[in-house]
């Protein structure tokens, strides 16, 4: 379970500094900063990979432009009513009035939301990928492997981040231990 | 909350344990009684202010030591840092080695430990050779840039150094490093065979996440205090090189 990257902007410093208190707590979201004017937002976006913006929704009009730059970023409108009518900018939205439990499920169904578009499937590596892991804990370069295999590199390259990513190990050395354990190559090849 | 000179150190260790790290550190002794921060400081010959803006970046996140850390001597900045390079390297990471040493598998033991001791070899060589580099040389490097401005003489041989490779390229170089620590715990965690005592895999893990803590937090203070103050005083000084203001030597 990553957290996801996100940025508040919201004025008020009280709600702020609470949703950011409330988001953390979920342990599902990773408040990257509260930014409170243009200038702070495009820094923040510029050094930082944003996956979710709660905005305060009556600032939006100041921010969109800035924010429709990034294509991939997901909007959350933090609102004052429950009976928000949300319209095609937000995917969801916040009221600031609710209970814990209220926020909590509306905080995980956000979350759900957002995770399952990015989610990749955890039942360990495909074949094509075991054979790729295999060359890489052998020494094989990006190349080697391409050439081995018939694939381009960007293929090889490809493969090798999907691997990192599903494994959580991002070293050949980390590779190579992942290998001998799963018995995908033998201690004595290992370099 | 932050913590101020008037604060009692024994209640701020009460609040934050990791803080005994820090004094170590400083080598500051336990035993301080009811004395205040200051007093402690005072009693060891510690800059108060500087020991204060360490305590507080290490301790909340979100405070930027920054502006204030910019006040202090390079000198004993650098200082700092160095003496944080010899407790990772004496300590940290021998107790982690022995650990590896001493953990037996329910299958596969000798295999297993031979991997895992390997791949820490590999890290600490690594981590290493990271080290003596800035030891070596980045850290004598702004050192000097700092007696150059004071003294407003430069050799030849330094002025050299600024213009090809100032510290701008020295930047990053943490990473290979951050990822082995990054892949060992997933290891542990994730894909070795259960241990025969399950105690010293946890004590294991847990000495890794407090070793990156101390990492990252060890990069902010280069990242952000250190390499900002030496890139000032590479401009300062080639601009003041320029108005013949320097004396080369």
């Amino acid at each position: 379970m990553k957290p996801l990257n996100s940025i508040i902007l919201e004025k008020s410093y009280i709600i702020g500094k609470g949703l950011k208190k409330v988001l953390e707590e979920s342990g599902k979201f990773n408040i990257i900063d509260i930014a409170l004017n243009s200038h702070q937002l495009k820094n923040l976006l510029s050094h930082h990979n944003i996956d979710i913006i709660f905005i305060n929704v009556n600032n939006i009009n100041e921010f969109i432009e800035i924010i429709n730059n990034y294509s991939k970023i997901n909007l959350i409108a933090i609102v004052k009513k429950s009976d928000f009518k949300i319209s095609d900018l937000f995917i969801d939205f916040i009221n600031i009035f609710d209970d814990r439990n209220k926020i909590i499920i509306k905080t995980d169904n956000i979350y759900n939301k957002l995770n399952s578009k990015t989610k990749t499937s955890s039942v360990g590596l495909s074949n094509r990928e075991k054979t790729i892991l295999k060359y890489v804990a052998l020494g094989f370069t990006t190349k080697e492997i391409a050439e081995k295999l018939f694939l381009s590199p960007h293929t090889v390259v490809t493969h090798r981040k999907n691997i990192s990513n599903r494994l959580g190990i991002k070293t050949v050395s980390g590779l190579t231990i992942y290998a001998v354990l799963n018995n995908i190559i033998d201690l004595s090849e290992a370099k | 909350m932050k913590i101020l000179q008037d604060n009692k150190m024994a209640e701020v260790i009460h609040l934050n344990y990791h803080i005994l790290s820090i004094l170590y550190r400083f080598d500051i002794s336990l035993g301080f009684g009811d004395k205040t921060i200051a007093q402690v400081c005072n009693d060891n010959n510690i800059n108060t202010n500087f020991f204060l803006e360490i305590t507080n970046a290490f301790i909340n996140k979100d405070y930027s030591p920054e502006d204030n850390l910019q006040s202090f001597s390079i000198e004993l900045i650098v200082n700092y840092l160095q003496k944080t390079h010899i407790y990772y390297t004496k300590e940290k990471i021998p107790e982690i080695l022995n650990l590896i040493n001493n953990l037996e598998f329910k299958t596969n033991t000798q295999r297993n430990i031979k991997l895992l001791k390997n791949f820490f070899t590999q890290y600490s060589n690594e981590f290493n050779q990271h080290i003596n580099r800035e030891d070596n040389f980045i850290y004598p490097y702004v050192v000097s840039l700092q007696k150059a401005f004071d003294t407003k003489k430069i050799s030849k041989k330094n002025i050299e150094l600024i213009k090809d490779t100032p510290i701008a390229s020295y930047q990053v170089e943490h990473e290979n490093v951050e990822e082995k620590l990054y892949d060992l715990k997933n290891i542990l965690i994730k894909y070795l065979p259960p241990a025969k005592d399950p105690k010293i895999i946890n004590t294991i893990l847990s000495k890794l996440f407090k070793l990156e803590d101390d990492l990252n937090e060890h990069t902010r203070i280069e990242n952000n205090v250190m390499i900002p103050k030496a890139i000032k005083l590479e401009k300062i000084i080639l601009s003041e090189i320029n108005k013949n203001k320097f004396k080369i030597i």
